[in-house]
């Protein structure tokens, strides 16, 4: 594997062929198109550039905390040609999963109202109402709740949820005792960004706890696990060949384009540094990196 | 190689039996199963009395108070009180007081852990849960550290939420609370049937949260047996018999304090569970059920 290049710095053939080689792109969205829900400068200029090129953009996020009709639009008020469509993210993985094996029971959800809400739109049947389990307990209530086993429960779903209780815990443990119900999972961060200075514990810490107490593991379905790769491997319109990917982070997004056979672009606005690149996995190098998302639009604009 | 005590020649029952002078017997599964005596267990109790050896009653359950304790007793006819048995909020309390703690506690258990520390005088911090939150932003104002807590005392509660869990996490940030975690069983045993998930998992994640390290004031920590040990003027370990049900918590506790062993098969492990287990902890004698015991002394 050869040193990655400066994308800035390579010479006008090179730059030609980089960018004759894919016609779609997959782009991470936290760290390279905005900070935050906050758009960078730049950004929606590249968008339009790259898609004035012929090139197809689509989104890869592992937030789920929004509905992706919600954050396209909070893209598109900012400048960026997106739909709804053209945003993957974990919940919509998690669904086209469960419609794909004709899934008509009731899922189990521990996780925010966004991804039940786009599920319901779904058509999918969800088995518990948010807050039910925000209710005072005791020893006998506890158990009274612990006995309800609804069988129509075919699949577990476990998510970040602020609102989560021990008791969602437990139920979401029996049913995913049962080894007939699917085990599905979104995220495994160790903390959740809700603002520039503040963070709050992630999901990792339940999955750690679930999985130890069920002896099972989910099936997940985010970055960069690879029941996630197999998800976007077998997106329509996705030729590994022909396609780059766009991130910020080492392990998330390039060991990630890596395990897809992508082209990997790093950009150095989110959360690595060239020093990081010293350092890291061989399979987590980009071919390319280049200061920011807007460096990449100016380059492009200057040379084609 | 484990071997049933009934199975043993008399003259071997005999140098068993006067080999230790102390009982530590643990409950749940041993002696009582629910809130019903085991059959059996109250004669063997009472034989061992009259045999001179001097027992007491071993749990990390801190789901009775001390009055419940009282009351169990008194309902199915034992020869014990309160004082007889040995439970982590009494650690606790001990551990405080032994700090001359005067400040708050804030407690993830239950309400029978808050009333006890509340009948020694120690203030527990009244936590509020804070309901249904609309959005992650409003979680800060409820996640708050209290200059008045000095301890954070982790067990099986029931109550836990997400945002109690994080108040806990970011008290304990303060160095100067003492992180103080009672039972640390991975499942519970609970009702007939079900499992759930222990508190061992609330404490691990408030030790990778936070990067600190709890006093353990639970079997099988060697830390809860320095408090086993004020219960009494004196104590051998080699002349000590601890009787129990589990592997991991009553095994593994006995062994690392030097006690006799005798395993029971009337709770969490079964036969075959016992014979895989590792040599470190593996009893020398069981027993399907403490009901065995008077009968091989009769």
């Amino acid at each position: 594997m050869s040193t990655p290049k400066d994308l800035s710095q390579i010479p006008a053939d090179e730059l030609k062929q980089f960018v004759d080689s894919f016609d779609d792109v997959f782009c991470d969205c936290d760290g390279v198109i905005f900070i935050l829900m906050k758009v960078f400068d730049g950004v929606p200029d590249t968008i339009s550039t790259l898609k004035s090129l012929g090139k197809s953009i689509r989104y890869v996020t592992n937030n789920s905390s929004m509905l992706r009709d919600d954050f396209a639009k909070k893209l598109q008020k900012q400048g960026i040609e997106c739909e709804k469509d053209d945003i993957i993210n974990p919940c919509r993985a998690i669904i086209d999963h469960l419609k794909a094996a004709n899934f008509e029971k009731k899922v189990y959800m521990i996780s925010l109202p966004s991804l039940r809400q786009e599920f319901e739109e779904s058509g999918i049947k969800i088995a518990n109402k948010y807050g039910a389990e925000l209710c005072e307990v005791n020893a006998t209530s506890f158990l009274q709740c612990i006995q309800e086993y609804d069988n129509d429960v075919g699949a577990v779903v476990v998510c970040f949820d602020f609102n989560m209780t021990y008791l969602n815990l437990n139920r979401a443990l029996r049913y995913i005792t049962n080894p007939d119900v699917k085990f599905l999972a979104t995220g495994y961060d160790q903390r959740i960004i809700f603002s520039p200075n503040q963070f709050c514990m992630g999901p990792a810490f339940f999955h750690d706890l679930l999985q130890s107490a069920s002896g099972r593991t989910p099936i997940w379905l985010g970055k960069p696990r690879d029941d996630f790769v197999e998800y976007i491997k077998n997106q329509p319109k996705c030729n590994p060949e022909r396609t780059l990917f766009i991130g910020d982070s080492l392990e998330q997004d390039m060991g990630f384009a890596h395990k897809l056979g992508f082209t990997k672009l790093l950009v150095l606005t989110g959360n690595t540094t060239l020093e990081d690149l010293k350092n890291c996995d061989k399979e987590m190098l980009p071919d390319y990196y280049i200061s920011s998302m807007a460096e990449l639009g100016k380059l492009l604009k200057n040379n084609f | 190689m484990a071997r049933n005590l009934v199975q043993a020649s008399g003259v071997e029952i005999a140098k068993f039996i006067n080999s230790f002078d102390n009982i530590l017997f643990d409950c749940d599964g041993v002696i009582l199963l629910g809130e019903d005596l085991i059959p059996g267990a109250k004669e063997s109790i009472n034989c061992m009395k009259e045999m001179g050896k001097e027992i007491k009653l071993i749990t990390n359950n801190s789901f009775r108070t001390t009055r419940e304790w009282d009351d169990i007793f008194e309902d199915v006819d034992l020869d014990f009180t309160s004082d007889d048995v040995i439970f982590p909020t009494k650690a606790v309390i001990n551990y405080l007081k032994g700090k001359n703690f005067n400040r708050k506690v804030f407690v993830l258990g239950q309400p029978a852990i808050v009333e006890e520390l509340n009948n020694f005088n120690i203030e527990v911090y009244d936590y509020k849960d804070c309901g249904y939150l609309n959005h992650i932003t409003d979680l800060e104002e409820h996640i708050q550290d209290d200059l008045n807590v000095g301890a954070v005392v982790v067990d099986l509660d029931f109550n836990l939420t997400y945002p109690k869990l994080m108040k806990a996490a970011m008290i304990l940030k303060r160095p100067d609370v003492h992180f103080i975690f009672c039972a640390t069983d991975k499942t519970a045993p609970f009702g007939e049937n079900y499992k759930i998930i222990g508190s061992y998992f609330i404490g691990e994640t408030l030790e990778m949260i936070t990067g600190r390290k709890p006093v353990i004031l639970g079997k099988p920590s060697i830390t809860y047996n320095n408090f086993v040990k004020k219960n009494y003027k004196k104590i051998d370990p080699a002349r000590t018999l601890f009787v129990g049900d589990s592997l991991m918590t009553d095994m593994l506790f006995a062994t690392k304090c030097g006690y006799q062993k005798l395993l029971v098969l009337t709770g969490t492990t079964d036969y075959d569970g016992m014979m895989n287990c590792s040599k470190e902890i593996k009893p020398k004698y069981y027993l399907e059920s403490l009901g065995d015991l008077y009968k091989l002394i009769n």
